[in-house]
């Protein structure tokens, strides 16, 4: 995994993103930037850029450890009292160590004579004392963050700790510094476990990674549990700095952005949030980026979505508004009812803590991504040659996939996949085109993210989660017990019937298409994903003949013939119908209870039920004899089929109503309740 | 002639090859890696007098993922008793499922072998008690996958025996094994070291070794004609260098 996030740095464009090895974007702005000239010196306050600036990190804490030309004030100037009026005793110790810094940096090989020019300005301006005299001097605080700037020569204008040399001296003076060492206190080479070069091997990881709260460590270290690999020194012996380095800015550059990040679940008693317990999960998603055989111009989303995407769109927006890596992504979107990715804790990158009287203001956040929709994967991927075309786009590419748990300061690795895109691809399509159901009025439905079967489920089983993310992902088969759990709330929402509130039929309406969902993609994935059926089990199949299934069917229709009576007597639709009563036992042994409500309605109901449910129920009742009656009873798979009978059947009977018995439907559901007929 | 090499076939239902960057929550690597094959070996048939290079590992079943929580002891066990319940962490581990390999090796003679061979072909003896032992199932101790809470089933394999041949993948950087190096200024640990003569303790350090790993039709050349990452180890600890 750490070779994975290492290898993801050097992406072009992600790179951008990330700061130089060694830099660290702190949270507290730099305030003062040090003009220098020939003569003399002066302070000015640092300009709203920046905030924004990487700065050299090695971790520190209490210890005393100088960075190169930007630090505290504390460091670089000598001034010991802080914003509050406490004096660090220790101020002059930790200036003295800046200056010895500067007089190593003086004799760096990595540095040119320009430099070495500036760096000799700088030394002359801090120890001269010529800022003392400043109008603002007053004003600097132990704690505030310094940087250099000369005024002429070559580099006039730049600040010097950003300079391409001084970042390669602090690469090396950093490596020094966390270097393993031995009891001559030589630093320690061997072999990096990431890269395999044979380089100093350092102790700990400087940089710790925010997952959801405070950062940790990338890797855990325990000082004495593990022997092999390590040194009596109690230091890491497998890690280079520039890896270990590497793949935790990758890791918070990932974490820190919405398009690579999903909170799988996340540990919530009431609205407080656990934050270091292994229940919390959150995944980190990338694509490395293959040999592109096809310039990105020769791929148009338009082109292939055609009319499914984005209604009157211009091939211009709809390019710019779908993002593919995202999409592929939100197979694992938050739950409509629980968007913990959306918490404040959870924001985007820290913003920069900006001190009240200063200049500087947070800067403006950049304008969200549009969202991708998984429907418009959906299509895409379903349209084989536009797909394969994209496919060939994206040869060689990787799909990663990391789930991540904090664990009391550790960070654990709770799954990781890492797959070829152009193979993982048929999956995700199998995946969509599993969990695509028609809505409880037989319109096309959208694809499910795997968080919706989740919720929908009950359930915050993050082991069932990470199961079905292999499914979309990898392909293997889905989990056993969704079935199972699919089965049960399926029936208990249906046998619960219509809500009062109306948010609470909505949310139940919801979840119903969504577990009918769950019960197709649970039944026939296997199938969907060999057959690549994009419309398989989706609405009605007139032609499956399994008796649980056409079983399923026949409740609907009996439901529909004692609406379509009760309508016809009282112009009234029943809020209650039998299917409640009887839905139980009629998915679980049809044959005690089906003859009995065959009988029913052929008596009571039908005969006023239109001439289509008589037929529809004459057909399946026919069918099922020929397949040897209504079975006994049914196993979970059956009850499973049952049930998605049910709901495409029904689905089917409203998709195909009259305009009559529409104006019909609409005229009842605004009348007031009717009692069971 | 005679087939010096030898091959075994090793299953299990777990297995946790763990990585070492990945050591207190630990990550398995993808396959077993050429230092756990070794231990199976060494599991069943093993001689102070030579030692096992494997020469390449065939993945007949790559498996599945998939994480376990236990309840662990922080520290290890040594002189000092252990009060469980104040050391107790909960760790994840990301392991393996349902795992097939056959592990292909050559056995390495020690120079001091040599010494007391009295004219016997010493490798064709240590291959045929190699071989009759994992034909009749014997061992020292159960083979593991990893870990020993993972054990395998062996059984003798032949060397035209195929993995899934459909098996490709770049893994990267993987352990091959840990050099036992002698040191005289990093006195780290103690091991076992025959000059040639006797046994001695050698003072020295620990220090992993690795290779490139490429799984390509179901094989992990470890060996191969162009490239021996066992040379690098042999160095480290100061033989054949």
């Amino acid at each position: 995994m750490l070779d994975a996030l290492v290898k993801h740095a050097r992406d072009e464009e992600f790179s951008k993103s990330l700061p130089p090895t060694g830099f660290y974007n702190y949270s507290q702005p730099i305030r003062w930037v040090v003009q220098i000239s020939e003569s003399g010196a002066r302070l000015e306050e640092a300009d709203l850029s920046g905030l924004l600036f990487a700065r050299p990190y090695t971790g520190r804490t209490s210890g005393i450890d100088p960075h190169p030309l930007a630090d505290e004030a504390c460091y670089a100037l000598g001034v010991s009292v802080d914003d509050k009026g406490k004096v660090d005793d220790r101020a002059a110790e930790k200036h003295t160590k800046f200056l010895t810094l500067l007089d190593k940096m003086e004799d760096a090989p990595q540095l040119d004579a320009d430099i070495r020019q500036a760096i000799a300005q700088v030394k002359k301006a801090v120890a001269g004392e010529w800022l003392a005299d400043d109008a603002r001097w007053a004003e600097v605080k132990s704690k505030d963050w310094v940087a250099f700037q000369v005024q002429s020569g070559p580099l006039a204008g730049k600040k010097l700790f950003q300079l391409p040399a001084v970042q390669a001296f602090w690469v090396a003076e950093a490596q020094e510094r966390i270097a393993v060492r031995d009891d001559k206190k030589e630093m320690i080479t061997g072999e990096c476990a990431v890269c395999g070069e044979v380089k100093p091997l350092i102790s700990r990881i400087p940089v710790g990674v925010k997952l959801i709260s405070k950062p940790g460590p990338l890797h855990s270290l325990n000082s004495n549990a593990f022997v092999s690999g390590r040194t009596d020194t109690g230091g890491h012996n497998n890690l280079c700095y520039e890896c270990a380095d590497t793949a935790s800015r990758v890791f918070n550059a990932l974490a820190s952005d919405k398009q690579h990040r999903r909170i799988i679940v996340m540990d919530k008693v009431g609205k407080q949030v656990k934050l270091d317990t292994l229940r919390n999960q959150v995944a980190l998603f990338w694509v490395e980026k293959g040999r592109p055989l096809h310039s990105a111009e020769d791929f148009s989303f338009q082109g292939a979505l055609g009319s499914s995407y984005g209604e009157g769109a211009t091939e211009t927006k709809a390019s710019e508004s779908f993002d593919f890596e995202s999409a592929l992504g939100d197979l694992m979107r938050p739950p409509v009812a629980d968007d913990s990715d959306s918490d404040s804790d959870n924001d985007e990158q820290p913003k920069p803590k900006v001190k009240k009287g200063t200049k500087a203001a947070a800067s403006a956040p950049a304008p969200p991504k549009p969202e991708a929709r998984l429907s418009q994967l959906s299509s895409l991927l379903n349209i084989q040659n536009a797909a394969g075309q994209h496919l060939t786009f994206l040869d060689g590419s990787k799909f990663a996939l990391a789930i991540f748990s904090p664990n009391v300061g550790r960070t654990a690795l709770r799954e990781w996949l890492y797959l070829d895109l152009g193979r993982m691809l048929p999956h995700v399509r199998a995946y969509l085109n599993a969990t695509t159901i028609n809505d409880a009025w037989g319109k096309p439905g959208d694809p499910h993210h795997i968080n919706a079967l989740m919720e929908a489920l009950g359930s915050k089983n993050a082991n069932l989660t990470r199961d079905l993310i292999r499914t979309a992902y990898e392909g293997v088969k889905p989990p056993l017990e969704m079935l199972a759990q699919a089965v049960q709330r399926f029936r208990t929402l249906t046998v619960k019937g219509a809500q009062d509130r109306k948010k609470d039929e909505w949310e139940r309406q919801r979840h119903l298409k969504t577990l009918a969902a769950a019960l197709k993609f649970s039944l026939y994935y296997a199938k969907t994903a060999a057959e690549g059926g994009a419309k398989f089990m989706t609405g009605l199949e007139r032609l499956e003949s399994d008796p649980a299934y056409l079983c399923g069917r026949l409740l609907a229709v009996l439901e529909e013939a004692q609406q379509v009576y009760s309508y016809r007597q009282n112009r009234k639709r029943l809020k209650t119908t039998g299917v409640q009563r009887s839905f139980g036992a009629a998915s679980a042994s049809p044959a005690g209870i089906f003859p009995k409500l065959v009988k029913l309605a052929t008596v009571a109901h039908l005969p006023k039920a239109g001439r289509y449910l008589n037929e529809e129920m004459e057909g399946l009742v026919r069918t099922l004899v020929e397949r040897g009656g209504y079975p006994m009873s049914l196993n979970v798979e059956g009850q499973g089929r049952f049930g998605l009978g049910y709901w495409h059947q029904r689905g089917d009977i409203r998709a195909n109503w009259t305009p009559e018995q529409k104006t019909a439907d609409e005229q009842a559901e605004n009348a007031p309740e009717g009692d069971e007929a | 002639m005679h087939d010096l090499s030898v091959c075994l076939r090793v299953r299990g239902d777990y297995a946790l090859f763990s990585r070492p960057e990945f050591k207190v929550e630990r990550v398995s690597y993808p396959v077993i890696t050429p230092s756990a094959a070794r231990g199976a070996l060494e599991a069943v048939y093993w001689k102070p007098e030579f030692k096992y290079r494997i020469r390449r590992i065939g993945v007949v079943k790559i498996g599945s993922t998939a994480t376990v929580l236990r309840n662990e002891l922080g520290t290890r066990q040594g002189k000092t008793p252990v009060f469980i319940e104040d050391d107790r962490q909960q760790r994840s581990s990301l392991l393996l499922k349902d795992v097939e390999y056959l592990i292909h090796a050559d056995i390495v003679l020690q120079p001091h072998a040599y010494a007391q061979a009295n004219g016997v072909n010493l490798l064709m003896k240590h291959t045929e008690c190699f071989k009759r032992r994992a034909q009749s199932g014997q061992c020292r101790h159960q083979p593991y996958l990893g870990t020993r809470e993972f054990s395998a089933e062996f059984e003798a394999a032949t060397s035209d025996e195929q993995p899934d041949r459909g098996l490709n993948q770049r893994l990267g950087n993987m352990l091959l094994d840990i050099a036992f190096v002698p040191s005289k200024t990093r006195k780290e640990m103690q091991f076992k070291r025959h000059d040639g003569k006797k046994w001695d303790v050698a003072d020295g350090y620990m220090e992993a070794v690795y290779f490139n790993a490429d799984l390509k039709d179901g094989w992990v050349d470890v060996v191969t004609n162009t490239a021996n990452p066992y040379a690098r180890l042999d160095a480290l600890e100061g033989r054949h260098a």
